[in-house]
């Protein structure tokens, strides 16, 4: 995915000394992951660009105060995403945008994925489309564990609810997704019609788990 | 690696939702596979459900868009000019100097003329500028040191005195086209921290918040957003001009005359967004804009046709893409004879 998902600990401290390479090599490696991440959020990419800048001024301005490395690819999370939400909302004025009803347009991916079998490119589509019916949130949540490989600590800060909260929407999401996934892999392909039985009967029940889960959101 | 749980109980959908677990399919390093491949020595009988969890994590991979090297390098490259103006405006040569200088004297008098000292230091040197020179061809943002934010459309210039000081009057200068964003300073709009905008023939003080100014050629056009500003134009000093939003005020150098009209405000500010965000615009407003920004006549063939209302998202870099958009959004021909613009629907 990346080559280095981490920033060297003497970079960063070089970076705080002052470093303007050391900053350089900081910014070019958060750069395309807070892009990427923006683009779920809009497609403007002007104000993608413009939260990406204005976040990494202040941080810039800001470095000596900055407490642990650890800590600083929630911060840049955290406050790509408020500065982003912010400007958003400006646009848009008044309507909409109380952070509970932005879009979150997470999607799976088919093209990378090898598929040995036939079956296995249609338990992908199911997953699709499933994803497509998890809320913003949930995706995000998804989005930040699967994707940026983060803490449930660091999710959780930034999606701004308790740990335990974000534990609850990880294991709501992966059963909406889990009910529209079959796995077979060691099970050779004998079962056909029963498995796309099986997988037809997930599909719906999965419909129906969403129906009843999109009354109360975390 | 510290594992600490029982697996020997779970199921796939455990699996699925464990942490390690999903680090280890994940992110896979030499410690974690070692330990997960001794686990699975230890308990055949999970092989199953081990690969199944696998499996589907797996499967969990994401669409990306993720700008190539140019676009990285760009990205950096602003970045770092941002981080010089905001470091000089943090720490002004013009204080250190002001210092060093200070500190000099000291040593060969007295202090006790220390501020005489400064005070003179200013008069002699004036104060020192940033200067930030809009893109060649695309819109810039630029953060002004008290988080006003500034889109400087192409070509244009805009500086400030780099001893900026919160709290203090703010005044900046403009050549060419800007749309602003002024923050509102902690203790509101007070005298002492006004904001003023400087062109060639006009100064605005700011009492509000958005406004978009359009300088240089035969004319000055101001339109204002949201808030309050007002206009004192240099030729005629005794009548400052209040505007509220939805108010166009143009100024031709020329024959020193004022056009005060209402228009809708967006449409002005049009450039600054990638795709500005139009709600029932007339096709006739957009005919006013047009001759008001690139000073063509613009006649519509029918007034059926000039009532026609357009919404949705419109890119206008400028005159040749805002008439081809136009064009094909709403079926017309456009023609151009002499300084007019004819327009029709193509269906005639």
């Amino acid at each position: 995915m990346y080559e280095s998902q981490y920033i060297d600990p003497a970079v960063w401290e070089a970076c705080k000394a002052g470093d303007k390479g050391a900053y350089a090599d900081i910014y070019k490696l958060y750069y395309p992951r807070l892009y990427n991440y923006g683009c779920k959020l809009t497609d403007n990419v002007v104000l993608i660009e413009d939260s990406i800048q204005e976040i990494f001024v202040r941080f810039w301005m800001n470095r000596e105060r900055m407490a642990a490395i650890r800590e600083f690819r929630s911060y840049l999370f955290v406050s790509f995403r408020h500065c982003l939400l912010k400007l958003l909302s400006q646009r848009k004025q008044e309507d909409l945008l109380d952070d509970e009803q932005y879009p979150f347009a997470l999607e799976i991916s088919t093209e990378q994925q090898q598929l040995a079998k036939e079956e296995q490119h249609e338990q992908l589509q199911a997953l699709k489309s499933a994803m497509e019916k998890l809320t913003p949130r949930q995706k995000e949540a998804i989005f930040f564990r699967f994707y940026e490989n983060m803490e449930y600590e660091e999710i959780a800060g930034i999606l701004q609810i308790s740990v335990k909260a974000t534990y609850k929407l990880m294991a709501r999401a992966i059963d909406v997704l889990r009910d529209a996934y079959h796995t077979m892999p060691l099970v050779p392909a004998v079962m056909t019609l029963a498995t796309l039985a099986v997988a037809l009967g997930s599909l719906q029940l999965s419909i129906a788990i969403l129906g009843t889960s999109s009354g109360f959101r975390i | 690696m510290e594992h600490s749980k029982d697996y020997t109980f779970f199921t796939t959908e455990d699996f699925i939702k464990d942490d390690a677990f999903q680090r280890w399919v994940k992110y896979p390093d030499a410690v974690n596979d070692a330990w997960w491949q001794a686990w699975l020595k230890v308990h055949p009988d999970k092989q199953q459900q081990v690969e199944a969890a696998r499996a589907f994590i797996s499967s969990l991979q994401f669409k990306a868009r993720l700008p190539d090297q140019d676009a990285i390098a760009a990205s950096l490259a602003r970045n770092l000019s941002m981080i010089e103006a905001a470091e000089r405006q943090a720490m002004p040569e013009v204080k250190v100097r002001a210092v060093r200088k200070l500190l000099w004297w000291a040593a060969a008098a007295a202090i006790i003329v220390s501020v005489v000292v400064v005070g003179k230091y200013f008069v002699l040197r004036g104060p020192e500028m940033m200067t930030v020179k809009g893109y060649a061809a695309a819109v810039r943002t630029v953060w002004l040191p008290d988080s006003s934010l500034v889109r400087l459309n192409a070509g244009a210039t805009l500086s400030y005195r780099a001893d900026w000081k919160p709290g203090a009057k703010r005044e900046i200068w403009l050549k060419g086209e800007a749309f602003f964003e002024i923050k509102p300073s902690a203790t509101g709009m007070r005298a002492a921290n006004e904001f003023v905008v400087h062109s060639d023939n006009l100064r605005i003080d700011v009492l509000g918040t958005s406004f978009n100014v359009r300088e240089g050629g035969a004319s000055t056009t101001v339109t204002l957003n949201t808030g309050k500003i007002r206009l004192h134009f240099k030729e005629l000093p005794e009548t400052p001009f209040i505007l509220d939003p939805g108010d166009f005020v143009q100024y031709q150098a020329v024959s020193n005359k004022i056009i005060r009209k209402k228009v809708n405000p967006s449409l002005y500010a049009v450039w600054k967004e990638e795709r500005q965000y139009l709600d029932k615009v007339s096709l006739q407003d957009i005919g006013h804009y047009i001759e008001d920004t690139y000073s063509y006549h613009v006649k519509i063939s029918n007034a059926t046709l000039a009532k026609q209302r357009v919404s949705g998202s419109l890119s206008v870099k400028d005159e040749a893409s805002l008439l081809e958009t136009l064009s094909f959004a709403l079926n017309l021909k456009i023609e151009k004879k002499g300084d007019t613009l004819f327009i029709q629907s193509s269906n005639q």
